[in-house]
């Protein structure tokens, strides 16, 4: 005869989704057939006791009671969204990390002939902290990036912002005439 | 004509304006009505709280209250304690509620959030095991009063029983038994695997079995 029936084997007996190879087993085994008899005695006697249901009107009262225990909670965000004091903390964090490549951009080296006006962008070393900046610039909205990169009155840049087209290319005109001489 | 400045300003506007309406198109937990969220899945309520909506929690509460309720009544057989326990059920189910992966069901999750909240609670409580209102509750038109008190000291006798077993085998025979929650579910709600479940049924019967002989 096969070993007896192991502890997880009795808890699929009583359930009805014991192996065939084990119900084998237990067809011919008195001494598990008496075991899986008391067990489900048991199970019967736990399953019997009920348990006394609440007034209808107790539950709108607990509803009540959970609602004011939260009030004062603030709704549980995902750390990774940002939410009050954090989103302009990422929107001033994404334009100073802009303001820093800009101004670290490697200088095009005298004895390389540039072959356009236009200076390639270098994308630097990925070290992890570009994924930091694209997160938090992935969780931005228009509204948040004007707020922050406002032009402030009276600085170059909002007076550069009120030039016309014609103007623009006058001064930009002048600024390489500028630059050239140097 | 706009100038230059105001043509950039004008596109600029067009561009943010374009940004909020793709965003008000879009099916936004948070933009639902009430009356959407009291047939909306689980999911979906958890992801509008997450959006920020409180009343997507009241949802759940009422969804979800009169099991927990159920559960922590089989911890602490009366039911003030009961409904104290239940109530720091979902204040905590609200605190952690951004900690929950989805993975499993949020019923799942609320269990055991119940299991650890009756467990500490029961640590340094000892369990009552007999409540007045419990025999308020029974039908006294049974045929034959004797059977009747015959049955309520023997249920009294039973919860005394499950109120002694070790808190894992107690959580799981109430999931089990009372709650008929699978072994895969009991795993996932315990932290444990369906094999230990199981094993921790079988024991939760035999334990019981040799203290109500015994009684």
């Amino acid at each position: 005869m096969s070993e007896h029936l192991r502890h997880e084997e009795f808890v699929d007996a009583l359930e009805q989704s014991l192996a065939p190879e084990r119900q084998a087993h237990l067809d011919h085994c008195a001494d598990c057939q008496a075991s899986i008899a008391e067990l489900s005695d048991t199970l019967q006697e736990a399953r019997s006791v009920d348990m006394p249901e609440p007034s209808p009107l107790f539950w709108d009262h607990f509803s009540d009671r959970v609602r004011a225990a939260t009030a004062a909670e603030p709704v549980a965000t995902p750390w990774w969204r940002p939410q009050g004091w954090l989103r302009p903390v990422a929107v001033a964090a994404v334009v100073a990390a802009a303001v820093l490549v800009a101004i670290y951009r490697p200088a095009p080296t005298p004895d390389v002939e540039s072959t356009s006006d236009v200076v390639a962008f270098e994308a630097p070393v990925d070290d992890g902290s570009w994924g930091l900046v694209i997160g938090l610039a992935s969780e931005l909205d228009v509204a948040d990036v004007r707020e922050v990169v406002k032009p402030v009155e009276g600085t170059a840049d909002s007076m550069i912002a009120e030039l016309t087209a014609a103007q623009r290319q006058a001064l930009a005109k002048l600024l390489k005439e500028e630059i050239g001489e140097q | 004509m706009p100038s230059g400045a105001g043509a950039i300003r004008a596109t600029w506007q067009v561009q943010a304006l374009g940004t909020e309406r793709a965003a008000a198109g879009t099916v936004s937990p948070g933009r639902s009505t009430p009356a959407d969220l009291a047939d909306a899945q689980d999911a979906a309520l958890v992801a509008a709280f997450r959006a920020g909506r409180r009343d997507a929690f009241d949802v759940i509460v009422v969804r979800h209250r009169r099991s927990v309720y159920q559960l922590c009544y089989r911890f602490v057989n009366n039911h003030e304690d009961a409904s104290d326990l239940a109530q720091d059920v979902f204040v905590r189910a609200f605190k952690g509620l951004a900690r929950f992966k989805g993975d499993a069901a949020l019923a799942t999750w609320l269990y055991r959030v119940a299991v650890n909240t009756c467990l500490n609670r029961v640590a340094v409580k000892k369990p009552q095991t007999t409540e007045l209102d419990a025999a308020s509750h029974v039908d006294n038109r049974a045929p034959n009063p004797l059977d009747d008190v015959l049955r309520l000291e023997r249920a009294d006798a039973v919860r005394a029983a499950i109120a002694k077993l070790p808190p894992k085998q107690r959580a799981t025979l109430m999931l089990r038994v009372y709650q008929e929650c699978s072994h895969e579910e009991i795993a996932t709600a315990l932290n444990s695997t369906v094999g230990a479940v199981k094993a921790n049924f079988f024991h939760a019967l035999g334990n019981l079995r040799r203290m109500l002989g015994t009684s």
